[in-house]
């Protein structure tokens, strides 16, 4: 179940590398615990990828969740802007500086005088000062930002180079793990502009800021990490306001919880009937239909049964307003404000523009562990689609579901479908990671429309294989009797993924 | 020579790397013109006499100006 960049590499010498947790949300997860400890990993990407975030964070974690101290050795930015830029997440460096725990070597300039070269030279000034802050702050991580702006100051890349990797071996000799940013030109091309990779770093991330289909990417690769496995592939990440850097999805690892076996209600008493007795607990379920067909009612059910039942429930729709909401709700003689009024019930609706789906996707993930919620209903997962590429929709599908898996919450997504047919991007993608689907349609039967329902797919339990008919009035949804006569006009699933209408349906 | 003209510190950057700190040296060896003003720096080895003695804006025994081009 783990998302695309499945692989794991290995590189050719096996000898076990100890590994120092970074503490960068999900960066940890896909090198597989972190950076190689004592080494320099050299972290590349082309402008606006994120590099002297990562670089800063590096060391912000660390002393956050670590306690252990760092040394920024800044070759571009002012101390002044660094303190700056980590203070608008929160950060006060000055009060680590005060402590000992931080350090700058300033590099960013060498003072007022204009610079001449005469003869030969080393960077002996540079070397030694990083070992003198790492030995005066105890520190465990250094970072160095960025060798563009040393080689553009520094002509002779020869020097430069040999220079890098003394300091690179001084660090090593006190045990510090260290990052290094490099410019690219371009995303897939040579790994930096100055071919330093191979002397300098065992250890190389990839950053990328990728325009595709007129929607920014940004990902992260781990490119290699001598003597130690991590995954492989490119991920998506996003920099958060709050949480700054995050690499989607968190979680890779397919929970290893027993699965459960208690039943809870969907909220209707007949579909619960078609379930052979409700939904397991821990259920991740897709309810997939066209317009009209009560996916949002249907949600509403779902979610007035766990509060009917104590449990705590999330709603998060990025279809209707709050009053859209409440209004069409109150319809159905089902009153979600009051429900909410109670604490057990948490509405959020988002508008699905306002974002990336990375950050949707990280909203979700923060209002699930800020709320904790039994029960989880995302109305309708389809809007995510004007926002996303195919890829990042299928990423963040997957990221989702094993998140909420993981965590044991029973999960309703909605999503759309064409009239008829079946084959919407999320819900290809969706169905694979779901234990239960259930599809709503139109179904026109002796000159009138009207509304059939599916249990398509029940993980672990035999469900009702009919197709019923149902109803929508003021007491929400009513599921009835087998569709006589309606053979013919059901189509192919949507597990098989193909969206192809019925000859006697709308299409 | 230069002796007579000038103060002259020597500082190893091993041995005081707060000062390399403070005085923001990067480039081994530099040479920092503290006074008089304008301050100067040069980094490098000086192997070039005349190119050194031009930065660092040096007056020669004889008194003339090294800025300009002057042989032995």
């Amino acid at each position: 179940m783990a998302p695309r960049p499945t692989g794991i590499a290995m590189s050719e010498s096996l000898r076990p590398v100890s590994k120092l947790e970074t503490g960068i949300a999900g960066l940890d997860q896909i090198t597989l615990g972190g950076l190689p400890e004592g080494r320099t990993t050299l972290v590349a990407g082309s402008t606006g990828t994120g590099k002297t975030q990562l670089a800063l964070e590096f060391l912000i974690r660390g002393m956050e969740q670590y306690d252990q101290a760092g040394v920024f050795v800044t070759f571009e930015e002012r101390p002044e802007d660094i303190r700056r830029n980590a203070a608008a997440f929160g950060m006060d460096i000055e009060s680590w500086e005060a402590a000992g725990k931080w350090a700058f070597v300033d590099a960013s300039d060498e003072g007022d005088e204009p610079n001449v070269v005469v003869g030969g030279y080393d960077l002996g000034g540079l070397v030694s000062r990083v070992a003198y802050a790492v030995r005066r702050v105890s520190a465990a991580r250094v970072c160095f930002d960025s060798l563009g702006a040393v080689f553009g100051r520094f002509a002779d890349v020869g020097v430069v180079r040999f220079e890098l990797k003394r300091a690179a071996d001084a660090l090593r000799e006190m045990n510090v793990t260290s990052i290094l940013t490099a410019e690219r030109t371009d995303e897939y091309g040579a790994i930096s502009r100055f071919d330093v990779e191979e002397f300098v770093a065992d250890n190389v991330v990839l950053l990328r800021n990728v325009l595709e289909k007129e929607k920014r990417r940004r990902t992260v690769e781990v490119l290699k990490q001598r003597g130690s496995p991590h995954r492989t592939g490119e991920w998506v990440f996003t920099i958060d306001p709050e949480q700054g850097l995050v690499v989607l999805p968190l979680s890779v690892q397919v929970s290893d919880q027993p699965a459960s076996t208690e039943r809870v209600t969907t909220g209707i008493d007949e579909l619960d009937q078609m379930f052979d007795g409700g939904i397991y607990r821990d259920t991740v379920a897709l309810a997939a239909g066209p317009t009209g067909t009560g996916k949002t009612l249907l949600a509403t059910h779902f979610i007035a049964a766990g509060v009917d039942a104590g449990e705590r429930c999330l709603l998060f729709t990025f279809e209707d307003s709050r009053d859209q909401l409440f209004r069409n709700t109150n319809s159905w003689d089902l009153d979600l404000e009051a429900m909410e009024a109670t604490g057990t019930l948490q509405i959020i609706c988002e508008y699905p523009e306002l974002a990336s789906l990375e950050d949707h996707f990280l909203s979700l993930k923060k209002a699930i562990d800020d709320f904790k919620p039994d029960r989880l209903v995302v109305d309708n997962i389809s809007a995510l689609e004007r926002v996303a590429t195919a890829r990042g929709m299928r990423d963040t599908a997957i990221g989702l579901g094993a998140y909420v898996k993981q965590h044991g919450v029973t999960t309703l997504f909605t999503a759309s479908s064409d009239l008829v047919g079946g084959s919407s991007i999320t819900e290809s993608h969706l169905s694979t990671l779901t234990d239960v689907i259930v599809l709503l349609r139109y179904v026109e039967l002796e000159a009138e429309m009207r509304r059939s329902v599916t249990v398509l797919k029940m993980r672990g339990s035999s469900h009702d294989r009919l197709i019923r008919e149902y109803v929508i009035d003021d007491q929400g949804m009513r599921i009835g009797e087998p569709l006589a006569g309606a053979s013919g006009v059901i189509l192919p699933s949507v597990a098989a993924g193909h969206g192809a209408g019925a000859p006697s349906s709308n299409g | 020579m230069l002796a007579e003209q000038a103060d002259i510190e020597v500082v190893d950057v091993l041995t005081s790397p707060e000062r390399a700190e403070s005085e923001k040296v990067i480039a081994t060896p530099t040479v920092l013109r503290l006074s008089p003003a304008p301050a100067r720096r040069v980094i490098g080895d000086l192997a070039d006499y005349h190119m050194a003695a031009a930065a660092l804006g040096l007056r020669s025994s004889d008194g003339s100006s090294t800025d300009g081009h002057r042989d032995e």
